[in-house]
């Protein structure tokens, strides 16, 4: 096997590219063939002042090839590969081990940054390949423990090191910070919207999504924005999927275990929130994966781009297909979405007054279909605070972030212990074969079903959906059993009192 | 086919001889050539041909040879005071052409080696000497 490597990205693995270089005498010419997109095609002109700025003139018919020939290559990744390709082909250096080259070049020979240098250290680390990455992605590289990789701040000191003259600084492993994440802004922040709160509190406990009703300035947003501090830390595998893809999204890898929250505007497209374009890269609801997903005017989104969310929501994970192939992205979202109960706002206010036409609400309330209200389990309204309420100025309000992390984190511990055989994390996963097999339940918490599957017209699904959330709220509660007031508790989520205004 | 036989075929390579009752733009071009060659085997070219000439195509005014590369100079000399750097003359189609005769050259030589066309721009004085040298190296890098 050649010893040269790049890799190229395919969803979030790293395949490798081996790079052959062959040169015979003629005018001065490079062609790349292997499928490169444009970023690689160009990167002869980077490679060659690169080359130059370190006193290898590259001469005559340099054909570059880069295999396996049928996988389409993309990115400035490639540029330290075949430099470091046509090095050996014609600058007398020589790679001794299988290596694994990223980088960009600058035409000095400096080294940029690049995108899916994670993915490559998983690949080196099962292959056994050395590793050998820009100095900027060193600290996302160091988070993959069992890699030999080597920061590379420039061309000269890379063909120095493998020329044996110098020893090139090997990349120390990232220490993950376990502090507890601050809180911004903290539940107890808040002023009122106790209802809210303990919906927030359930949704992060279990997993579910979440859909807040109310009109302007009642504090939807910052409600949403409290979620990512009552959320538990990441652990050690969900965090290593997280960098993962932000690596392949070319975004700055955290090191913090806060989870992920991606607030997407209502402008957005398809393929921005759900991946895919011509490179195949994620979309925001694989980049919230593990995190939040908040969508704010949840009915100014394009309808498709809702509709769209709808797969992925129920599988937690989505499927791009295109041209150049199909691959898939996790999409394990807590969903928030915010809207007002109509266009100016006001619509059941307790002062303002609706000022919205019959037709406009109608076409208010198409925009958000059945089957994706379906899915999201819990409806909230959040009215108007009192002035009363408004003015109360000092002091907190309720209990703090840290308090409700805490049963939010006690809460999820005992879902994984009860789901673990089935290779389940929370509430909101399990299919509903396995969770009603499970669900303990009392005659008369029962008969209290069936009387209020009665008054509330509920889908299969809807009471399925109903039933997670009352385990979720039982958890929250360390009750073994599901109890009466669990289930009325989930049933009042459901699209009954905060969306009445639909109906 | 024809023509092949009613026609006499032009001889493919021809060495001009010095004329020497010249007009006076072509003695500049004359005394430029002459200032390239000696700045070239001051630099440890070793000069292989001079005005190798090909019908249609163009002539190339140098090949030498250094290193493992054989080189095609082609030498432009302007007047001092010409508002155009001599440089700037060399436009894409007399790029194209001389890359077309250097590659006729190779091909008849049936070199298998490296080679690349450089560019010595001179400008001259009144008296035909030279104010300037420049030696530009690879013009043709960056044209794939």
């Amino acid at each position: 096997m050649n010893t040269v490597s790049g890799i190229t990205l395919r969803g979030v693995q790293a395949v490798p590219v081996e790079v052959e270089v062959e040169t015979t005498g003629g005018l001065f010419t490079i062609s790349v063939v292997g499928l490169p997109d444009t970023a690689v095609k160009e990167a002869r002109e980077r490679v060659r002042a690169a080359l130059r700025s370190v006193g290898i003139n590259v001469k005559g018919r340099v054909a570059i090839n880069l295999a396996p020939a049928d996988i389409p290559k993309e990115g400035a990744l490639m540029d330290l590969p075949m430099a470091v390709g046509i090095a050996c082909s014609q600058g007398g250096i020589a790679v001794k081990r299988p290596s694994l080259f990223l980088g960009e070049l600058a035409l000095d020979g400096r080294l940029r940054k690049v995108r899916g240098a994670v993915p490559a250290a998983f690949l080196a680390k099962q292959n056994g390949l050395d590793l050998y990455v820009p100095t900027e992605n060193a600290y996302e590289v160091g988070l993959v423990s069992g890699v030999t990789a080597y920061k590379v701040a420039t061309l000269s000191d890379l063909f120095a090191h493998l020329r044996g003259e110098i020893e090139l600084p090997i990349v120390d492993q990232t220490i993950i910070t376990d502090v507890e994440p601050e809180a911004d802004p903290d539940l107890s922040d808040i002023k009122g919207q106790a209802a809210a709160k303990r919906a927030l509190e359930i949704a992060a406990a279990g997993h579910h999504n979440l859909l807040f009703v109310g009109s302007p300035g009642s504090g939807k947003t910052m409600l949403a924005r409290a979620m990512r501090g009552i959320l538990p830390p990441l652990s050690d595998k969900e965090l290593m999927e997280v960098i993962l893809l932000q690596s392949t999204a070319g975004l700055d890898a955290s090191i913090l275990r806060e989870r992920p929250f991606r607030s997407v505007h209502h402008t957005a497209s398809t393929v921005a929130l759900c991946g895919g374009g011509a490179h195949l890269r994620p979309g925001e609801i694989s980049l919230a994966s593990r995190g939040v997903l908040f969508l704010d005017e949840f009915p100014e989104f394009n309808r498709d781009v809702i509709e769209a969310l709808r797969q992925p929501l129920e599988d937690g994970q989505i499927t791009v297909s295109r041209a150049s192939g199909s691959v898939v992205y996790p999409a394990k979202v807590l969903m928030i979405a915010a809207c007002n109960p109509c266009p100016c706002g006001f619509l059941g206010d307790s002062v303002e007054r609706c000022t919205c036409s019959p037709g406009t609400l109608d076409r208010y309330r198409r925009r958000l279909s059945g089957p994706i209200l379906d899915r999201i389990d819990l409806h909230v309204s959040v009215p108007r605070l009192m002035p009363d309420e408004l003015v109360a100025l000092s002091g907190k309000y309720g209990e703090s972030s840290a308090v409700v992390r805490k049963r939010v984190k006690e809460a999820r511990l005992r879902q994984e212990n009860r789901w673990r055989q089935f290779g389940f994390q929370s509430n909101s996963e399990v299919p509903e074969k396995i969770l009603k097999k499970y669900m303990q339940v009392k005659p008369e918490v029962k008969s209290f079903m069936l009387q209020a599957l009665n008054k509330v017209r509920l889908s299969g699904r809807g009471l399925s959906r109903v039933l997670r959330v009352a385990r979720t709220i039982a958890d929250l509660e360390n009750s073994e059993w599901v109890e009466t007031q669990h289930i009325a508790e989930a049933l009042s989520y459901r699209e009954g009192e905060a969306l009445s205004w639909m109906k | 086919m024809e023509r092949s036989v009613a026609g006499k075929k032009p001889p493919l390579e021809k060495i001009s001889e010095p004329n020497p009752a010249v007009p006076a733009h072509l003695k500049t071009g004359q005394a430029g050539e002459d200032a390239a060659a000696d700045h070239l085997l001051k630099n440890g070219y070793k000069i292989i041909a001079r005005n190798v000439r090909y019908n249609k195509i163009g002539e190339i005014d140098i090949i030498a040879r250094v290193d493992d590369y054989v080189v095609f100079v082609e030498v432009r000399t302007r007047s001092v005071g010409k508002i155009m750097p001599p440089e700037m003359s060399v436009g894409p189609d007399k790029m194209k052409k001389l890359i077309r005769a250097a590659r006729i050259w190779v091909e008849n030589k049936n070199y298998g080696g490296f080679w690349r066309i450089d560019l010595v721009a001179i400008t001259i004085n009144e008296n035909n000497s030279p104010a300037t040298i420049e030696h530009i190296k690879d013009i043709t890098e960056g044209i794939l």
